[in-house]
C-alpha cells in the first residue's frame, strides 16, 4: 500500500470514527446529562448503560482497540518476528486505536467513574493526552519517510540538499528576503521549557509562512500554486530541520522521559482493563454472547 | 534506572490514591437501603459467578416479596409488567446512595396503579394519600414478626386486606369483619351493600322508614382509646317481640306477642280477624261483635285511646238525657244489653221500683202508650218521655169529664172515684163522696137519669157538675102528682 493511500484511509477513518462518536454522543446526552441517581429511570438507560448494548458494545470496542495499540510496541521491538511495515505506519495505527479507543471507552464509561475502573480510565486519559504530547516530541527528532531516526550527519545532509533546491528555485535576492523574514529563533532552553519553546516557534513559523507567500507572490509575479506551495513547503520544512537539528539532543531526552511517563499509566491501564473485563465477564455480563 | 524507577513509583502512587478513594470494583455505590452490602466481599450476596444479578438472591433477603410471590398475590405476582422481569429491570442499584431503587410511574406513588396489586383502589380510597394507609401502626402484626429487617416506616407491604386493619372498627367487634358486605369505599354512609331484609329482623311496614337510630341506640364506648366514643348498638339487639324497641301500651294486658294483633305497617293498623277484642278492656259481646270496627274506632285509628266506660261514648242516648239525673248518670246496662236496643231488660218489676209502679191495667199497657215519643228539643229527633211532670193520672189520661172536677175544692183527683184495676170499677160513694146522698128512689135511678150526657165545645161528656139539687130541677109537677098517687 502506498503511503498516500494509507493517509487518506486513515483520515477517512478517522473522520467515519470521529462522527460515530459525537452521534453517539449527541444521541445518549440526554441520559449522560443526567445525574447519576436518576438515570436508571431514563429510557436510554438500557442502551447506554455501561452494561447495556450500546455502552458495553462500545466498551468491547474500545477495549479491544487499546489492546490492539498494543502491537505498535511489538512491531517496535520486532517482538515475535514483526518486522513488516513501516514503523511511521505502525504509529498512524497506534496514535489512531489511541485516539479513538478511549473515545469509545468514555462512551462506555458514560461518565459514571467510581472505584478501581476509574483508576483505569484515568491513566488512558493520561496516556491518551501524553500521547499526543509525546508525538509531537517524537516528530521534532528527524526521521526519514518510514520513521528510522536520522543520524545527524543525515539530518544535515538532508538540510543542505533543501538549502539547495531553495537556490536552485530562487533569485539571491529574494532568497535573502526569505531568510530575513523567516528567520529561526535560536532556543536556549532546556528541558520542558525547550519544548514549549519549541511549540510556540512551530505556531509562529505558521504565520511566518504565510507572510512569506505574499512575498514571493509579490516578487515572481504569477507563480503557480503548486510551484508557491513547494516554495514555501521547502522554506518551512528547512526551518524546522534546521531548528530540529539544533534541539535534538534535547528533544532526544525529553522523548525518554516521556517514554517513563507514558509506558507506566499505559501498563496500569491495561492491568485495570484486564481486571475489569475478568470481573465483569465473571459476574455473567458477557454483552450479547 | 533511578528515573524510571521513580516514574514508576508516581504512577503506582496515583493508581494507590485512586485505589484508596475508591478501593473496590463496584461499578457505583450502592443505594442507600443496601448501604451494608458495600464492599468486595459482599458481591456474590447479590450477584451470581457467571449469572449476573440473582433473583433468587435479592429474594433471600426480601422475604416479604418473595412470601407474596409464593402466595401468587401482590404487585411482584400480579403486574403484567413485572410478572416476569428480573428483580433488576426495576430495581438497579450502583447508581449512588441517593438512588430511589422504587421508581413510581410518574414519579410519584400516588400515580402507581393500585390495581397491579390485585386491591384496586376505589371510591374514597382513590384520593386517599398512601401513607394514609401504608402506615407503622397499620401493619399486620403476623408480618412485622416475619420481617424484621423490612423498615415499616417505607413499606408499602404488611396490610391486612381487611378494612379494620386501617379503619377503626366502628362498630366494636359487633358484625363480622368484612365491611364491604355492607359499606363500599365511596363512603361510610350511605351502606349500599347493606339489606336489612337479609338480617334476623327483616324490615317491613313502618319499619323500613324509621331511622336506624330508633332502634339501634348509640352507646358510649367505655374505651377511651377512640376519639368518637359513640357507637351504634347492632347486637345483641332483642327483637323476639316489640318490647325492646315499643312501649307497651297495654301495660302487659294483652300479653307479649304484639303481631298477633299489630302490624308493622302502622300501629293503629291491625291483623284484621286475629285481633282478639276480649283481651281489651272492652270484650265485644252481643252486637258489638257484629259491628265494623270503624263504627266505634271513628278516628280511623283503631289503636287511639278512647272512651267506652259509658255506652254514650259511642251511642248516642236515644232517652235525651232523661235519665241523666239518675244516680247512675243514666247508665244504659240496667235496661239494655249488647244485644239490642230492644227489647229492654227493663221489667215490670224494675218499674215497680220507679216512682210510678204500675198497677193493675196498667200493667197490660204497652209501655208506648204511656211513654210516648216527643222531641225534646226542636229539631231533635224524637225519643220516648219518660220523664214527666207528675204522676197524676191526667198525665197519660184525657179527663172524660172535661175538668168538671178541676175546680172542686178540695181538688178531687181521678183515684178519689177511680181505680187503676178498671176504669168502670168505681171507688165512688155518691153518699159518701157527694153532697148529694142518694136516698130513696133515687137508689135505684139510673146515673144517667140525673147526670145526662152532654156536648160543650164539641166535647161529650157526662154532666156531674154543677148539678142542681132541687126536685124541681129534675122533676116535673107530673112527675111528683102521681109519685103522690
Amino acid at each position: 500500500m502506498k503511503r498516500t493511500t494509507f493517509r487518506i484511509g486513515l483520515h477517512v477513518a478517522y473522520v467515519l470514527a470521529i462522527v460515530f462518536v459525537v452521534a453517539v454522543g449527541i444521541t445518549a446526552w440526554p441520559y449522560y446529562a443526567l445525574p447519576i441517581d436518576e438515570r436508571p429511570a431514563h429510557p436510554l438507560h438500557g442502551a447506554f448503560k455501561p452494561g447495556g448494548l450500546w455502552g458495553h458494545g462500545l466498551g468491547i470496542v474500545g477495549s479491544a482497540m487499546v489492546l490492539l495499540l498494543l502491537t505498535y510496541s511489538l512491531r517496535k521491538r520486532e517482538v515475535l518476528g514483526i518486522r513488516w511495515g513501516a514503523m511511521s505506519t505502525w504509529l498512524d495505527v497506534h496514535i489512531f486505536f489511541g485516539v479513538v479507543g478511549p473515545l469509545l471507552i468514555t462512551l462506555h464509561t458514560a461518565m459514571k467513574l467510581h472505584g478501581l475502573w476509574s483508576v483505569s480510565w484515568f491513566s488512558m486519559m493520561v496516556v491518551m493526552i501524553s500521547g499526543v504530547f509525546g508525538r509531537y516530541v517524537y516528530m521534532q527528532i528527524p526521521r526519514d519517510t518510514r520513521g528510522h531516526r536520522l543520524a545527524m550527519r543525515e539530518a544535515r545532509e538532508r538540510l543542505e540538499r533543501i538549502r539547495e533546491s531553495l537556490r536552485g528555485d530562487l533569485p539571491d535576492d529574494l532568497l535573502d528576503e526569505i531568510h530575513a523574514v523567516a528567520a529561526p529563533r535560536e532556543v536556549e532552553a532546556t528541558g520542558l521549557r525547550a519544548i514549549l519553546a519549541a511549540l510556540a516557534e512551530d505556531i509562529r513559523l505558521r504565520m511566518v509562512m504565510l507572510r512569506l507567500r505574499r512575498r514571493i507572490r509579490a516578487r515572481l509575479g504569477k507563480v503557480p500554486e503548486y510551484r508557491l506551495r513547494a516554495i514555501v513547503r521547502l522554506v518551512r520544512d528547512e526551518r524546522l530541520l534546521q531548528r530540529r537539528i539544533a534541539m535534538v539532543d534535547t528533544m532526544t531526552s525529553a522523548l525518554h522521559y516521556w517514554h517513563l511517563f507514558h509506558k507506566p499509566f499505559a501498563w496500569i491501564m491495561i492491568a485495570v482493563m484486564i481486571v475489569h473485563v475478568v470481573v465483569v465477564v465473571s459476574f455473567g455480563y458477557t454483552w450479547v454472547f | 534506572m533511578r528515573i524510571r524507577g521513580a516514574a514508576a513509583g508516581i504512577a503506582a502512587a496515583l493508581v494507590l490514591a485512586g485505589s484508596t478513594a475508591h478501593a473496590q470494583v463496584s461499578p457505583g455505590p450502592l443505594a442507600r437501603p443496601h448501604a451494608e452490602l458495600e464492599g468486595l466481599r459482599n458481591c456474590l450476596r447479590c450477584h451470581a459467578l457467571g449469572k449476573g444479578p440473582s433473583a433468587q438472591k435479592c429474594l433471600a433477603c426480601h422475604t416479604e416479596i418473595a412470601m407474596r410471590m409464593k402466595e401468587k398475590k401482590g404487585y411482584h405476582h400480579l403486574a403484567v409488567t413485572v410478572k416476569k422481569q428480573s428483580c433488576f429491570t426495576c430495581h438497579s442499584d450502583h447508581a449512588g446512595e441517593d438512588y430511589q431503587m422504587v421508581r413510581w410511574p410518574g414519579g410519584a406513588p400516588k400515580r402507581f396503579d393500585h390495581r397491579d396489586t390485585g386491591w384496586p383502589l376505589t371510591g374514597a380510597h382513590r384520593k386517599t394519600d398512601c401513607r394514609k394507609c401504608h402506615r407503622p401502626r397499620f401493619l399486620d402484626a403476623a408480618f412485622r414478626r416475619g420481617h424484621e429487617h423490612v423498615d415499616p416506616r417505607t413499606t408499602y407491604l404488611g396490610l391486612d386486606d381487611a378494612c379494620i386493619s386501617c379503619h377503626f372498627d366502628e362498630h366494636r367487634g359487633q358484625v363480622d369483619r368484612d365491611c364491604t358486605r355492607c359499606h363500599d369505599t365511596a363512603a361510610w354512609k350511605p351502606v349500599p351493600g347493606f339489606d336489612h331484609a337479609r338480617t334476623k329482623y327483616p324490615l317491613t311496614g313502618a319499619h323500613a322508614r324509621v331511622a336506624c337510630a330508633k332502634c339501634h341506640p348509640v352507646e358510649t364506648d367505655p374505651d377511651r382509646s377512640h376519639a368518637d366514643r359513640r357507637f351504634m348498638r347492632f347486637r345483641p339487639l332483642a327483637h323476639d317481640n316489640c318490647t325492646p324497641c315499643h312501649q307497651d301500651p297495654h301495660a302487659g294486658r294483652l300479653g307479649s306477642d304484639c303481631a298477633r294483633c299489630h302490624v308493622t305497617r302502622a300501629w293503629n293498623r291491625l291483623r284484621r280477624g286475629r285481633f282478639d277484642h276480649s283481651k281489651t278492656r272492652f270484650p265485644l259481646r252481643g252486637r258489638h261483635a257484629k259491628v265494623a270496627c270503624e263504627k266505634c274506632h271513628r278516628s280511623g285509628s283503631l289503636t287511639a285511646r278512647m272512651r267506652f266506660e259509658r255506652c254514650t261514648d259511642c251511642h248516642d242516648d236515644a232517652h235525651a238525657g232523661q235519665f241523666a239525673r239518675r244516680a247512675d248518670g243514666g247508665a244504659c246496662e240496667p235496661c239494655h244489653t249488647e244485644n239490642g236496643f230492644r227489647p229492654s231488660t227493663f221489667t215490670l218489676a224494675d218499674h215497680a221500683r220507679t216512682k210510678y209502679p204500675l198497677e193493675g191495667a196498667h200493667l197490660a199497657v204497652p209501655c208506648e202508650r204511656c211513654h210516648q215519643p216527643f222531641r225534646p228539643r226542636r229539631g231533635a229527633p224524637r225519643t220516648m218521655r219518660f220523664r214527666f211532670a207528675d204522676t197524676a193520672c191526667a198525665s197519660c189520661h184525657d179527663d172524660p169529664h172535661a175538668g168538671q172536677f178541676l175546680a172542686s175544692k178540695p181538688k178531687k183527683t181521678c183515684e178519689r172515684c177511680h181505680r187503676v184495676e178498671v176504669w168502670e170499677a168505681l171507688a165512688f160513694d155518691h153518699d159518701r163522696d157527694s153532697r148529694y146522698p142518694l136516698e130513696g128512689e133515687h137508689r135505684s135511678v139510673a146515673c144517667d137519669k140525673c147526670h145526662p150526657t152532654v156536648r160543650e165545645h164539641g166535647k161529650r161528656f157526662v154532666r156531674y157538675r154543677p148539678l142542681a139539687h132541687s126536685c124541681a130541677d129534675c122533676h116535673t109537677r107530673t112527675d111528683l102528682r102521681l109519685r103522690k098517687d
